[in-house]
């Protein structure tokens, strides 16, 4: 018997699980009752029963209800099985026979039994090695199985479910519309129609799956549906990602908006280029309005080709750029990046435009480089200004540096402190870059107090408008002179009450000044002398008139002719200065004789000369080329002269000197002298000789000034020699030859 | 015995001028050029009114104000100065004088000064 038993464990291996020790008492029952038929028991129906029933409930006591239903099935089976072969077995043979039949019988039925098993177990193995959500429906619905898969996923039991339908209330909430297209697809699948669709599901313990879920009947071999095979992938995560994908792809299209509105609206000029070669561009209405060029079409930057003249170029230092040497052409072709390149774009309609190029190459994985992108920025308002700029800071520099202009910079504080000052300040005032550094020098102790109202008023201009108009006002200088100034002044760092002034040394300027109003001083002096004695004789004429004194009327008459005439040599001379300026003092060059010239005017000027006795000595052969009035001119205002600065002396010498070149012509006399100092500026306008006593000899300034500018348009000299209160002489040349322009 | 008037200018016309008129109205006249003399002039003729030119050649009329000033022999006489320049007053400063007169003059208001001084 336990023999028997044996060799069915050693068909069906048991290991652990409870169907298959009901298996094992299955065979072993069997096994018993093959032996006792071995032994001489006849078997009945009861018999079999019998030991049917007692093998079923050693198989329900060691392997649980679900062996010993098992068990039931396989008695069932044995019983069939009995009552197919009682007949020829009884009919045949021996007990012996029959018994090995039986065993034999019962062998095969287990066999079988097992290698059913093993299909179902195989079965259940593969539907739970599906990694596929599986669940087996009969047709109405009803769960008949579910794979491990979805038991872990779903959060169930299967025994709890098996059975029940999968609409019903199993701890997963469906939406209304999953629950009917789950519904609908049950019964098309009935019908023998299989559908798929997308569910969305979650579970007891909230977690939510999406669903590719399918619905397939199954057949038996007559083509009728035994049940339903329900299969979902797991599509949650796709979906997600789906989800994100599409949103990320929102985003890139925004993105890529914002781009194209970036690139059309953008005051920087950009190009695009595929290829390696430049010649097809896509460029931005700034890049076309800079070339302009329509922003529509394909551009190039390429130079000109035999099919197209150029309606730009690149020029670099001057230097015209071709194609490869192209920044965006260099990042195409080599990849060469280009930072903030200067050119300029010279266009054909003549405008010129100042940029800043940069180019980055367009870089495919596989294809190395394949484009580029150039972006062009317009810096021609830039460069204006940087351009003025730097002039004013040069014209500023220069003039900082200058010795023309002082140049201070002031903290407009109490005592207005200067706290720097270039080096034309310095010359000026005589402080020194040590006092200013010191803080020593201020407006305060830089102004007489007259001036100080001045000043203040100019601070005050400076807060209300920005700057003070320049004026006119003087310095005390280190040594206590004063200096004459114009002051111009800004604020330039109001915050820090910093103003910047410009001076400038007025002190030739008030000389002139001076010496101007001394003129007109002098000038209507002189002009009132002869109106004088013009006056007198005129009123003495009246009288005479009604007393009817012929001779004296004549007498008067001439007095008064010769002052007019006088009073013309004036006005004459006033004219000549202001037209000798101005170049148009006429010159009548004619060959004449000089020594002539001399002899007569010494005549003329020794006629109204009681004092003085005017001596010529020397002689000069031939003639001169020139103007003879402009050179009496000349000769009538150095003895005039010479008569005048010696009031005390009795003679005035002419010497004439020849030489085979020039004629020179000295006149000397004994007089005042004029001080060393002076003696440079007796040429000069409006300059009058005598030093302390000058304003006792009548005289504009004038005639020496004038004389001088007479020789030298002949192209001779004038000089002076003098030695302060011995005299004076004048010496002045001419040259013989006519090389007069 | 008419009034005796010294005058002295460097512009040999109005001298002639000045000259003339005033001999004309009666006066004695001495006509000087130089200013040198000026001095010995007056202490041997003694003038009873000096008509002098702010402006001579080499020399000032105030310079000679004050010197015929400062001698007690010469500064009893009046001076009267001359001058062109507008100014004539401010210039002339703290000078002493008895009075100014403006070139170009009326002879009618010369004559005027002159009677004022000789009454």
């Amino acid at each position: 018997m336990l023999t028997n038993a044996f060799s069915q464990l050693l068909f069906y291996k048991p290991r652990g699980k409870l169907t298959n020790y009901a298996i094992s008492f299955v065979a072993i029952s069997l096994a018993i009752a093959a032996e006792l038929l071995l032994f001489g028991i006849n078997i009945t129906y009861v018999g079999v029963l019998f030991w049917l029933f007692l093998a079923v409930i050693c198989s329900a006591l060691v392997g649980g209800l679900y062996s010993g239903l098992i068990s039931i099935v396989l008695s069932l089976v044995i019983v069939l099985l009995y009552t197919l072969l009682r007949a020829p077995l009884r009919s045949s043979g021996t007990r012996e026979v029959q018994t090995l039949v039986f065993i034999l019988a019962s062998f095969i039925a287990c066999y079988v039994i097992n290698a059913v098993k093993s299909v179902y177990q195989i079965t259940i193995s593969i539907l739970n090695s599906l990694q596929t959500f599986t669940i087996i429906l009969n047709p109405k619905g009803q769960i008949v199985d579910i794979n491990q898969t979805a038991l872990q996923a779903f959060g169930l039991k299967r025994t709890s479910i098996v059975g029940r339908s999968l609409l019903s209330d199993l701890g997963l909430s469906y939406t209304n519309d999953t629950r009917h297209k789950i519904r609908t697809a049950i019964a098309e699948a009935r019908e023998g129609a299989s559908s798929r669709f997308d569910v969305k599901l979650s579970t007891a313990h909230a977690q939510t799956y999406s669903l590719d879920f399918s619905i397939t009947p199954i057949y038996d071999r007559q083509g009728n549906v035994i049940s339903l095979a329900v299969s979902a992938n797991d599509i949650t995560a796709r979906v997600l990602t789906e989800k994100k994908v599409l949103k990320l792809n929102q985003t890139l299209e925004e993105k890529i908006n914002e781009l194209e509105t970036l690139f059309k609206v953008l005051p920087v000029g950009i190009g695009i280029s595929r290829g390696t070669e430049n010649r097809s561009l896509t460029i931005n209405p700034a890049l076309a309005q800079m070339l302009n060029i329509p922003v529509t079409g394909s551009t190039s930057l390429m130079a000109a080709t035999l099919e197209r003249s150029p309606h730009f170029k690149f020029v670099k230092n001057g230097k015209h750029l071709r194609a490869k040497e192209l920044p965006m052409q260099l990042a195409a072709s080599k990849g060469i990046v280009t930072q903030e390149l200067e050119a300029e774009i010279m266009r054909d309609d003549g405008v010129t435009l100042d940029i800043l190029q940069y180019a980055m190459p367009i870089k495919d994985e596989t294809h190395g480089w394949v484009g580029s992108i150039g972006a062009f920025v317009d810096i021609t308002d830039f460069k204006v200004i940087e351009e003025k700029l730097r002039e004013s800071q040069i014209q500023f520099k220069g003039l900082l540096n200058s010795n023309l202009i002082g140049v201070i910079v002031t903290r407009l504080d109490t005592d207005c402190t200067i706290m720097e000052a270039n080096d034309a300040f310095c010359t000026m005032t005589g402080f020194t870059q040590a006092d200013i550094k010191a803080g020593k020098v201020t407006w305060k102790n830089l102004t007489p107090p007259e001036f100080t109202a001045l000043d203040e008023a100019a601070i005050k201009e400076m807060w209300q408008k920005g700057e003070a108009k320049p004026y006119e006002k003087e310095y005390l200088r280190r040594d206590g002179t004063r200096l004459p100034i114009l002051v111009g002044a800004a604020l330039v760092e109001p915050e820090d009450k910093v103003c910047v002034a410009f001076i400038l040394d007025i002190t030739a300027r008030k000389k002139l000044e001076k010496r101007k109003d001394e003129f007109i001083g002098l000038a209507s002096h002189e002009l009132k002398t002869p109106l004088t004695s013009m006056k007198v004789f005129t009123q003495l004429l009246q009288r005479s008139l009604t007393t009817n004194k012929p001779q004296r009327n004549r007498e008067y008459i001439d007095k008064m002719d010769r002052q007019i005439d006088r009073l013309t040599t004036l006005v004459e001379e006033l004219l000549d200065v202001s037209k000798i300026e101005a170049g148009e003092l006429p010159f009548v060059i004619e060959d004449f004789d000089l020594q002539s010239l001399v002899v007569e005017t010494v005549k003329e000027i020794q006629a109204i000369s009681e004092h003085h006795r005017l001596k010529i000595t020397g002689q000069i052969s031939g003639t001169v080329p020139g103007d003879a009035f402009r050179i009496k001119q000349v000769l009538v205002n150095v003895l005039t002269n010479a008569i005048k600065y010696s009031p005390q002396a009795d003679q005035v010498l002419v010497e004439l000197v020849d030489s085979k070149k020039q004629a020179v012509v000295k006149i000397t006399d004994t007089g005042v002298g004029i001080p060393e100092l002076d003696q440079k500026r007796v040429f000069e306008k409006f300059f009058r000789a005598g030093g302390k006593n000058k304003h006792s000899f009548p005289g504009l300034g004038l005639g020496l000034y004038l004389s001088k500018r007479i020789i030298e348009r002949h192209g001779g000299t004038i000089e002076l020699q003098s030695t302060e209160g011995h005299g004076s002489t004048v010496a002045f040349s001419l040259k013989k030859v006519n090389r007069l322009k | 015995m008419p009034k005796h008037i010294l005058v002295v200018d460097d512009d040999a016309p109005i001298l002639e001028a000045v000259e003339i008129l005033l001999e004309e109205s009666g006066y004695k006249v001495t006509a000087l050029n130089d200013a040198s003399e000026i001095e010995a002039h007056v202490v041997k003729h003694k003038p009873n009114l000096i008509l002098l030119d702010l402006l001579l050649s080499g020399s000032d009329g105030r310079d000679i104000v004050r010197l015929l000033k400062s001698n007690p022999k010469t500064a009893q006489v009046p001076v009267v100065l001359m001058s062109a320049d507008t100014y004539i007053k401010e210039k002339s400063g703290e000078v002493s004088v008895a009075g100014f007169i403006k070139k170009p003059f009326d002879i009618d208001e010369l004559e005027a000064l002159i009677v004022s001084f000789s009454t």
